[in-house]
Protein backbone atom coordinates (compact mmCIF):
# COMPACT_ATOMS: atom_id res chain seq x y z
CA UNK A 1 0.00 0.00 0.00
CA UNK A 2 3.07 2.78 -0.99
CA UNK A 3 2.02 6.01 -2.24
CA UNK A 4 4.15 8.24 -4.61
CA UNK A 5 3.45 12.15 -3.50
CA UNK A 6 4.42 14.13 -6.68
CA UNK A 7 5.35 16.84 -4.18
CA UNK A 8 7.65 15.27 -2.57
CA UNK A 9 9.19 13.77 -5.50
CA UNK A 10 9.65 17.39 -6.88
CA UNK A 11 11.07 18.49 -3.53
CA UNK A 12 13.62 15.82 -4.01
CA UNK A 13 14.36 16.76 -7.47
CA UNK A 14 14.55 20.01 -6.61
CA UNK A 15 17.04 19.92 -4.08
CA UNK A 16 19.29 17.57 -6.15
CA UNK A 17 19.50 20.30 -8.94
CA UNK A 18 20.21 22.75 -5.96
CA UNK A 19 23.13 20.41 -4.92
CA UNK A 20 24.07 20.19 -8.52
CA UNK A 21 24.20 24.21 -8.67
CA UNK A 22 26.37 24.61 -5.55
CA UNK A 23 28.99 22.20 -7.00
CA UNK A 24 29.20 23.68 -10.45
CA UNK A 25 29.66 26.83 -8.73
CA UNK A 26 31.98 25.73 -6.47
CA UNK A 27 34.61 23.74 -9.18
CA UNK A 28 34.19 26.89 -11.79
CA UNK A 29 35.30 28.96 -8.80
CA UNK A 30 38.34 26.73 -8.06
CA UNK A 31 39.12 26.01 -11.88
CA UNK A 32 41.68 28.85 -12.30
CA UNK A 33 43.29 27.67 -9.29
CA UNK A 34 43.65 24.60 -10.35
CA UNK A 35 44.51 25.33 -13.79
CA UNK A 36 47.14 28.03 -12.12
CA UNK A 37 48.71 24.66 -10.12
CA UNK A 38 48.65 22.17 -13.40
CA UNK A 39 51.20 24.81 -15.01
CA UNK A 40 53.13 25.66 -12.16
CA UNK A 41 53.24 21.49 -11.73
CA UNK A 42 54.53 21.24 -15.09
CA UNK A 43 56.73 23.62 -14.88
CA UNK A 44 58.65 22.00 -11.85
CA UNK A 45 58.68 18.55 -13.50
CA UNK A 46 60.31 20.63 -16.63
CA UNK A 47 62.85 21.86 -13.85
CA UNK A 48 63.39 18.53 -12.39
CA UNK A 49 64.21 16.95 -15.95
CA UNK A 50 66.38 19.72 -17.15
CA UNK A 51 68.51 19.38 -13.79
CA UNK A 52 68.40 15.65 -14.06
CA UNK A 53 69.46 15.50 -17.72
CA UNK A 54 71.93 18.21 -16.97
CA UNK A 55 73.35 16.17 -14.00
CA UNK A 56 73.41 12.88 -16.37
CA UNK A 57 75.35 14.20 -19.39
CA UNK A 58 77.58 16.60 -17.25
CA UNK A 59 78.60 12.98 -15.45
CA UNK A 60 78.95 11.26 -18.44
CA UNK A 61 81.08 13.69 -20.17
CA UNK A 62 83.61 13.68 -16.97
CA UNK A 63 83.83 10.38 -16.95
CA UNK A 64 84.15 9.73 -20.55
CA UNK A 65 85.30 13.20 -21.86
CA UNK A 66 82.69 13.01 -24.78
CA UNK A 67 79.01 14.31 -25.02
CA UNK A 68 76.17 11.13 -25.46
CA UNK A 69 75.69 11.44 -29.18
CA UNK A 70 72.30 13.80 -30.62
CA UNK A 71 68.98 12.67 -30.62
CA UNK A 72 65.87 13.79 -31.72
CA UNK A 73 63.54 15.83 -29.71
CA UNK A 74 61.89 13.39 -27.37
CA UNK A 75 63.98 10.93 -27.44
CA UNK A 76 66.13 9.66 -24.54
CA UNK A 77 69.95 9.60 -25.49
CA UNK A 78 70.95 5.70 -24.08
CA UNK A 79 74.07 6.68 -23.01
CA UNK A 80 72.01 8.64 -20.16
CA UNK A 81 68.95 6.51 -19.84
CA UNK A 82 69.55 5.50 -16.30
CA UNK A 83 68.72 8.84 -15.26
CA UNK A 84 65.20 8.32 -16.58
CA UNK A 85 64.39 4.67 -15.06
CA UNK A 86 60.90 3.75 -16.30
CA UNK A 87 60.91 6.45 -19.16
CA UNK A 88 61.15 5.60 -23.30
CA UNK A 89 61.66 9.20 -24.19
CA UNK A 90 61.85 12.59 -22.95
CA UNK A 91 57.97 13.72 -24.69
CA UNK A 92 55.76 14.93 -22.09
CA UNK A 93 52.37 16.73 -22.42
CA UNK A 94 53.48 20.14 -22.01
CA UNK A 95 57.03 19.94 -22.94
CA UNK A 96 59.63 17.81 -24.93
CA UNK A 97 63.51 17.60 -24.38
CA UNK A 98 66.03 17.27 -27.20
CA UNK A 99 69.73 16.99 -26.65
CA UNK A 100 71.94 18.36 -29.56
CA UNK A 101 75.94 18.81 -30.25
CA UNK A 102 77.19 23.13 -31.26
CA UNK A 103 80.72 23.94 -31.98
CA UNK A 104 81.58 26.66 -30.13
CA UNK A 105 85.38 28.66 -30.77
CA UNK A 106 87.35 27.57 -27.53
CA UNK A 107 89.83 29.74 -25.69
CA UNK A 108 92.82 28.88 -26.26
CA UNK A 109 94.25 30.61 -23.36
CA UNK A 110 91.49 28.92 -20.94
CA UNK A 111 91.87 25.65 -22.06
CA UNK A 112 95.84 25.72 -22.70
CA UNK A 113 95.93 25.37 -26.12
CA UNK A 114 98.45 27.22 -28.02
CA UNK A 115 97.76 30.48 -29.85
CA UNK A 116 97.72 29.56 -33.52
CA UNK A 117 98.85 32.77 -35.98
CA UNK A 118 96.49 35.24 -37.22
CA UNK A 119 96.73 33.49 -40.63
CA UNK A 120 95.32 30.41 -39.41
CA UNK A 121 91.75 31.67 -38.64
CA UNK A 122 89.39 32.59 -41.29
CA UNK A 123 89.27 36.09 -41.79
CA UNK A 124 86.13 37.21 -42.83
CA UNK A 125 84.26 36.23 -39.51
CA UNK A 126 84.27 37.12 -36.15
CA UNK A 127 86.17 34.34 -35.99
CA UNK A 128 88.66 35.70 -37.37
CA UNK A 129 89.54 37.44 -33.87
CA UNK A 130 89.61 34.08 -31.44
CA UNK A 131 88.81 30.92 -33.49
CA UNK A 132 91.84 28.83 -33.41
CA UNK A 133 89.87 25.90 -32.51
CA UNK A 134 86.03 24.70 -31.91
CA UNK A 135 84.81 22.63 -29.22
CA UNK A 136 81.87 20.58 -28.58
CA UNK A 137 79.23 21.46 -26.14
CA UNK A 138 75.96 20.45 -25.57
CA UNK A 139 72.97 21.93 -26.54
CA UNK A 140 70.15 20.67 -24.37
CA UNK A 141 66.63 22.17 -25.88
CA UNK A 142 62.96 22.44 -24.39
CA UNK A 143 60.41 22.77 -26.78
CA UNK A 144 57.23 24.11 -25.44
CA UNK A 145 54.49 26.22 -26.14
CA UNK A 146 53.97 26.96 -22.20
CA UNK A 147 55.85 30.80 -22.04
CA UNK A 148 55.31 30.32 -18.26
CA UNK A 149 57.95 27.44 -18.42
CA UNK A 150 60.18 28.69 -20.67
CA UNK A 151 60.43 31.64 -18.61
CA UNK A 152 60.95 29.53 -15.27
CA UNK A 153 63.88 27.44 -17.24
CA UNK A 154 65.69 31.27 -18.25
CA UNK A 155 65.24 32.20 -14.50
CA UNK A 156 66.55 29.22 -13.14
CA UNK A 157 69.48 29.23 -15.29
CA UNK A 158 70.69 32.52 -16.36
CA UNK A 159 70.33 34.33 -19.76
CA UNK A 160 74.51 33.82 -19.85
CA UNK A 161 74.36 30.09 -20.03
CA UNK A 162 70.69 29.71 -22.11
CA UNK A 163 68.61 31.47 -24.03
CA UNK A 164 64.96 31.60 -24.97
CA UNK A 165 63.24 31.84 -28.46
CA UNK A 166 60.41 31.18 -30.06
CA UNK A 167 58.64 28.10 -28.69
CA UNK A 168 61.65 27.47 -27.45
CA UNK A 169 64.62 27.10 -24.29
CA UNK A 170 67.96 26.29 -25.23
CA UNK A 171 70.93 25.37 -22.10
CA UNK A 172 74.53 25.07 -23.07
CA UNK A 173 75.84 22.20 -21.66
CA UNK A 174 79.98 22.61 -21.43
CA UNK A 175 80.15 26.05 -21.62
CA UNK A 176 80.81 28.47 -17.91
CA UNK A 177 79.98 32.73 -18.41
CA UNK A 178 82.84 34.19 -17.94
CA UNK A 179 82.97 36.17 -14.66
CA UNK B 1 -10.89 18.32 1.97
CA UNK B 2 -12.64 19.62 5.36
CA UNK B 3 -12.27 18.48 8.54
CA UNK B 4 -16.54 19.01 9.34
CA UNK B 5 -17.35 16.79 12.53
CA UNK B 6 -20.64 15.45 13.27
CA UNK B 7 -21.47 13.46 16.81
CA UNK B 8 -23.87 10.98 15.87
CA UNK B 9 -24.73 7.50 16.71
CA UNK B 10 -23.09 4.47 15.04
CA UNK B 11 -25.48 2.67 12.97
CA UNK B 12 -23.77 -0.79 13.47
CA UNK B 13 -26.02 -3.66 14.37
CA UNK B 14 -24.94 -5.70 16.84
CA UNK B 15 -24.83 -5.53 20.75
CA UNK B 16 -20.84 -4.97 20.05
CA UNK B 17 -22.11 -1.71 18.34
CA UNK B 18 -24.78 -0.60 20.66
CA UNK B 19 -22.25 -0.91 23.20
CA UNK B 20 -19.45 1.29 21.52
CA UNK B 21 -19.30 5.08 22.40
CA UNK B 22 -21.14 7.18 19.74
CA UNK B 23 -18.83 7.00 16.83
CA UNK B 24 -17.08 10.73 15.41
CA UNK B 25 -18.33 10.76 11.82
CA UNK B 26 -16.03 12.97 9.28
CA UNK B 27 -17.57 14.98 6.57
CA UNK B 28 -15.58 14.85 4.25
CA UNK B 29 -17.58 17.30 2.17
CA UNK B 30 -15.83 20.75 1.31
CA UNK B 31 -17.61 23.55 2.87
CA UNK B 32 -14.87 25.24 2.40
CA UNK B 33 -13.40 26.09 6.03
CA UNK B 34 -10.03 24.37 5.97
CA UNK B 35 -8.63 23.70 2.31
CA UNK B 36 -4.94 23.45 3.19
CA UNK B 37 -2.99 19.54 2.81
CA UNK B 38 -2.69 20.04 6.33
CA UNK B 39 -6.03 19.39 7.30
CA UNK B 40 -6.09 16.82 4.60
CA UNK B 41 -3.61 14.87 6.50
CA UNK B 42 -5.27 15.07 9.81
CA UNK B 43 -8.33 13.77 8.33
CA UNK B 44 -6.25 10.99 6.99
CA UNK B 45 -5.17 10.34 10.45
CA UNK B 46 -7.77 10.29 12.36
CA UNK B 47 -9.33 8.06 9.95
CA UNK B 48 -6.77 5.91 11.15
CA UNK B 49 -6.86 6.29 14.34
CA UNK B 50 -10.66 5.83 14.72
CA UNK B 51 -10.23 2.52 12.81
CA UNK B 52 -7.50 1.55 15.39
CA UNK B 53 -9.61 2.52 18.04
CA UNK B 54 -12.58 1.11 16.97
CA UNK B 55 -10.85 -2.40 15.81
CA UNK B 56 -9.38 -2.20 19.39
CA UNK B 57 -12.90 -1.79 21.51
CA UNK B 58 -14.89 -4.24 19.42
CA UNK B 59 -11.96 -6.59 19.83
CA UNK B 60 -12.43 -6.94 23.55
CA UNK B 61 -13.67 -9.98 24.45
CA UNK B 62 -16.50 -9.16 23.26
CA UNK B 63 -19.18 -11.58 21.09
CA UNK B 64 -19.52 -10.88 17.61
CA UNK B 65 -22.65 -10.84 15.91
CA UNK B 66 -23.26 -11.14 12.33
CA UNK B 67 -23.24 -13.30 10.00
CA UNK B 68 -19.56 -14.29 10.68
CA UNK B 69 -19.66 -16.59 13.24
CA UNK B 70 -17.06 -15.47 15.89
CA UNK B 71 -16.29 -19.13 16.75
CA UNK B 72 -15.67 -19.89 12.93
CA UNK B 73 -12.14 -19.13 11.34
CA UNK B 74 -12.14 -15.82 9.02
CA UNK B 75 -11.98 -16.96 5.13
CA UNK B 76 -8.59 -16.57 3.59
CA UNK B 77 -7.30 -14.64 0.60
CA UNK B 78 -7.64 -18.47 -1.36
CA UNK B 79 -11.34 -18.74 0.24
CA UNK B 80 -12.38 -15.17 -0.54
CA UNK B 81 -11.02 -15.78 -3.83
CA UNK B 82 -12.96 -19.14 -4.96
CA UNK B 83 -16.12 -16.92 -3.65
CA UNK B 84 -15.53 -14.36 -6.21
CA UNK B 85 -15.30 -11.84 -3.75
CA UNK B 86 -12.61 -9.32 -4.58
CA UNK B 87 -10.45 -12.44 -6.05
CA UNK B 88 -10.50 -11.24 -9.69
CA UNK B 89 -7.39 -8.35 -10.57
CA UNK B 90 -8.98 -7.33 -13.82
CA UNK B 91 -12.06 -5.64 -11.96
CA UNK B 92 -11.92 -2.07 -11.82
CA UNK B 93 -14.00 -2.00 -8.96
CA UNK B 94 -12.91 -3.08 -5.46
CA UNK B 95 -14.02 -6.24 -4.26
CA UNK B 96 -15.83 -6.39 -1.41
CA UNK B 97 -14.65 -7.26 1.85
CA UNK B 98 -15.96 -10.84 3.01
CA UNK B 99 -16.62 -9.99 6.52
CA UNK B 100 -19.64 -8.46 8.33
CA UNK B 101 -20.13 -4.78 8.87
CA UNK B 102 -19.51 -5.98 13.16
CA UNK B 103 -16.43 -7.19 12.52
CA UNK B 104 -13.40 -4.70 13.11
CA UNK B 105 -12.09 -6.19 9.97
CA UNK B 106 -14.67 -5.12 8.00
CA UNK B 107 -14.42 -1.95 9.99
CA UNK B 108 -11.46 -1.48 8.85
CA UNK B 109 -11.72 -2.18 5.81
CA UNK B 110 -14.75 0.22 5.06
CA UNK B 111 -12.45 2.66 6.61
CA UNK B 112 -9.90 1.98 4.23
CA UNK B 113 -12.17 1.88 1.51
CA UNK B 114 -13.41 5.72 2.24
CA UNK B 115 -10.03 7.18 2.24
CA UNK B 116 -9.67 4.98 -1.08
CA UNK B 117 -12.67 6.80 -2.60
CA UNK B 118 -11.56 10.21 -1.62
CA UNK B 119 -8.03 9.35 -2.70
CA UNK B 120 -6.18 9.35 0.01
CA UNK B 121 -4.65 5.74 -0.59
CA UNK B 122 -4.20 3.37 -2.76
CA UNK B 123 -5.58 -0.06 -2.88
CA UNK B 124 -5.09 -3.05 -5.12
CA UNK B 125 -7.87 -4.31 -6.92
CA UNK B 126 -8.23 -7.92 -5.10
CA UNK B 127 -7.64 -6.21 -2.11
CA UNK B 128 -8.63 -8.92 1.06
CA UNK B 129 -7.78 -8.67 4.23
CA UNK B 130 -5.51 -12.25 4.97
CA UNK B 131 -6.06 -13.17 8.07
CA UNK B 132 -4.71 -16.59 7.50
CA UNK B 133 -5.05 -19.47 9.82
CA UNK B 134 -5.95 -16.87 12.62
CA UNK B 135 -8.99 -18.94 14.16
CA UNK B 136 -9.33 -17.35 17.64
CA UNK B 137 -10.95 -13.72 17.96
CA UNK B 138 -7.38 -12.65 20.02
CA UNK B 139 -5.92 -14.16 16.82
CA UNK B 140 -7.69 -12.17 14.31
CA UNK B 141 -7.58 -8.78 16.80
CA UNK B 142 -3.44 -9.36 16.99
CA UNK B 143 -3.39 -9.82 13.21
CA UNK B 144 -5.61 -7.06 12.32
CA UNK B 145 -3.95 -4.93 14.71
CA UNK B 146 -0.74 -5.58 13.40
CA UNK B 147 -2.05 -4.48 9.81
CA UNK B 148 -3.45 -1.45 11.05
CA UNK B 149 -0.36 -0.33 12.80
CA UNK B 150 1.56 -1.17 9.14
CA UNK B 151 -1.09 0.98 7.41
CA UNK B 152 -0.15 4.01 10.07
CA UNK B 153 3.62 3.19 9.77
CA UNK B 154 3.35 3.38 5.98
CA UNK B 155 1.11 6.78 6.10
CA UNK B 156 3.56 8.03 8.39
CA UNK B 157 6.14 7.92 6.40
CA UNK B 158 3.95 9.82 3.55
CA UNK B 159 3.41 12.50 6.40
CA UNK B 160 5.50 14.58 5.56
CA UNK B 161 5.16 18.24 5.32
CA UNK B 162 5.01 19.26 1.64
CA UNK B 163 7.08 22.42 0.22
CA UNK B 164 5.15 25.67 0.08
CA UNK B 165 5.06 27.21 -2.83
CA UNK B 166 7.15 30.29 -0.96
CA UNK B 167 10.12 27.42 -0.49
CA UNK B 168 10.00 26.22 -3.72
CA UNK B 169 10.13 29.77 -5.44
CA UNK B 170 13.31 29.97 -2.75
CA UNK B 171 14.95 27.02 -3.72
CA UNK B 172 14.57 27.55 -7.43
CA UNK B 173 15.54 31.39 -7.63
CA UNK B 174 18.79 29.95 -5.39
CA UNK B 175 19.75 27.35 -7.78
CA UNK B 176 18.95 29.38 -10.61
CA UNK B 177 21.78 32.25 -9.22
CA UNK B 178 24.29 29.56 -8.42
CA UNK B 179 24.55 28.02 -12.23
CA UNK B 180 24.33 31.54 -13.50
CA UNK B 181 27.45 32.28 -11.28
CA UNK B 182 29.05 29.38 -12.29
CA UNK B 183 28.40 29.94 -15.83
CA UNK B 184 29.81 33.44 -15.43
CA UNK B 185 33.24 32.18 -12.94
CA UNK B 186 33.48 29.50 -16.16
CA UNK B 187 33.57 31.93 -18.83
CA UNK B 188 34.92 35.49 -16.79
CA UNK B 189 36.33 34.55 -13.90
CA UNK B 190 36.58 37.25 -11.47
CA UNK B 191 40.06 38.55 -10.99
CA UNK B 192 39.96 37.74 -7.15
CA UNK B 193 39.65 33.88 -8.37
CA UNK B 194 42.42 33.59 -10.62
CA UNK B 195 45.90 33.37 -9.15
CA UNK B 196 48.53 35.55 -10.48
CA UNK B 197 49.93 34.44 -13.86
CA UNK B 198 53.27 33.01 -13.77
CA UNK B 199 56.10 35.54 -15.33
CA UNK B 200 56.57 34.84 -19.05
CA UNK B 201 58.74 35.71 -21.39
CA UNK B 202 59.90 39.43 -21.88
CA UNK B 203 60.58 40.65 -25.25
CA UNK B 204 64.31 41.26 -24.38
CA UNK B 205 64.41 37.95 -23.41
CA UNK B 206 63.25 36.73 -27.31
CA UNK B 207 65.44 39.59 -28.62
CA UNK B 208 68.29 38.16 -26.69
CA UNK B 209 67.50 34.67 -27.37
CA UNK B 210 67.56 35.48 -31.03
CA UNK B 211 70.79 37.16 -30.87
CA UNK B 212 72.82 34.07 -29.60
CA UNK B 213 70.71 31.69 -31.73
CA UNK B 214 72.42 33.63 -34.74
CA UNK B 215 75.76 33.96 -33.26
CA UNK B 216 75.72 30.28 -32.16
CA UNK B 217 74.45 29.63 -35.87
CA UNK B 218 77.62 31.64 -37.04
CA UNK B 219 79.72 30.02 -34.83
CA UNK B 220 78.31 26.49 -36.45
CA UNK B 221 79.49 27.73 -39.96
CA UNK B 222 82.88 29.14 -38.38
CA UNK B 223 83.64 25.97 -37.10
CA UNK B 224 82.64 24.01 -40.35
CA UNK B 225 84.81 26.30 -42.27
CA UNK B 226 87.97 25.72 -39.80
CA UNK B 227 87.15 21.92 -40.69
CA UNK B 228 86.34 22.05 -43.93
CA UNK B 229 88.34 24.93 -45.25
CA UNK B 230 85.38 26.43 -47.08
CA UNK B 231 81.44 27.61 -45.98
CA UNK B 232 79.16 25.36 -46.46
CA UNK B 233 76.81 25.60 -49.36
CA UNK B 234 73.77 24.99 -47.28
CA UNK B 235 72.63 25.02 -43.84
CA UNK B 236 72.16 21.47 -44.02
CA UNK B 237 75.92 20.77 -44.30
CA UNK B 238 76.27 21.38 -40.98
CA UNK B 239 75.53 19.38 -37.86
CA UNK B 240 73.15 21.29 -35.98
CA UNK B 241 71.16 23.92 -37.23
CA UNK B 242 68.90 26.19 -35.07
CA UNK B 243 65.55 26.73 -36.67
CA UNK B 244 64.26 29.64 -37.94
CA UNK B 245 67.49 30.87 -39.46
CA UNK B 246 68.40 31.60 -43.14
CA UNK B 247 71.60 31.13 -44.37
CA UNK B 248 73.08 33.68 -47.79
CA UNK B 249 76.46 32.81 -49.09
CA UNK B 250 77.15 35.85 -50.78
CA UNK B 251 80.72 34.61 -51.39
CA UNK B 252 83.22 32.02 -51.17
CA UNK B 253 84.33 33.59 -48.13
CA UNK B 254 81.28 35.57 -46.66
CA UNK B 255 77.77 34.87 -45.77
CA UNK B 256 75.16 36.39 -43.91
CA UNK B 257 72.40 34.95 -41.36
CA UNK B 258 68.84 36.19 -41.02
CA UNK B 259 66.16 35.64 -38.55
CA UNK B 260 63.19 37.56 -37.33
CA UNK B 261 62.29 38.96 -34.27
CA UNK B 262 58.47 38.03 -32.44
CA UNK B 263 57.96 41.70 -33.92
CA UNK B 264 58.66 40.48 -37.39
CA UNK B 265 61.66 42.62 -37.51
CA UNK B 266 64.96 41.39 -39.36
CA UNK B 267 68.08 40.40 -37.50
CA UNK B 268 71.03 40.40 -39.50
CA UNK B 269 74.52 38.33 -38.72
CA UNK B 270 77.34 39.97 -41.64
CA UNK B 271 80.54 37.53 -41.74
CA UNK B 272 81.70 41.05 -42.77
CA UNK B 273 80.90 43.01 -39.49
CA UNK B 274 78.93 41.42 -37.58
CA UNK B 275 77.50 43.56 -35.05
CA UNK B 276 79.20 44.85 -32.04
CA UNK B 277 76.31 43.17 -29.85
CA UNK B 278 77.52 40.05 -31.24
CA UNK B 279 80.74 40.60 -30.43
CA UNK B 280 79.64 41.57 -26.74
CA UNK B 281 77.58 38.12 -26.34
CA UNK B 282 80.47 36.25 -27.66
CA UNK B 283 82.68 37.96 -24.98
CA UNK B 284 80.49 36.82 -22.05
CA UNK B 285 80.95 32.89 -23.38
CA UNK B 286 83.65 30.91 -22.52
CA UNK B 287 84.35 27.15 -22.96
CA UNK B 288 85.77 25.86 -20.06
CA UNK B 289 84.48 21.94 -20.23
CA UNK B 290 84.24 21.48 -24.21
CA UNK B 291 85.10 18.35 -25.64
CA UNK B 292 87.66 19.40 -28.71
Amino acid sequence: MTRHDPRRAGAARSEVVLVIAAVALTISALMPTWRARSVQMSVDEAATDVATFHSAVEEYFASTGSWPAPSEPGELPPEVAYAFPGHGSLTHADYSLEWSLLKVPGNPRRAGVPTGSEGDTAPDSLGGAGVHMAVAVGGLTVHSGNDALLADLLSRYGSRASFARDSTWTLIVGMRPQS
Amino acid sequence: MVGKRKTTRSTKQGEAADAAEPAEIISLDDDGTESSGEGEERIRARLIAETMALAAGEGEGEDRTGSTPSNEPLPSRAEAAERGDGGDAEDDDPAPVPFTSASPTRDAASALREMQAQGLIELPGDFVIDLGDAATEDERDRLLAAALAHVEMQEARFRVPSETGRRRRWKGTVTTSLVMLALLFAVAPPAVLVPDPPPGLTESDRTYGTLVALLLQAQQIDAFRIREQRLPDTLGDLDAVLPGIRYVKSSSRLYQLVTYTSDGIAVVYDSAAPAAIFRRIAETWVTTQGAP
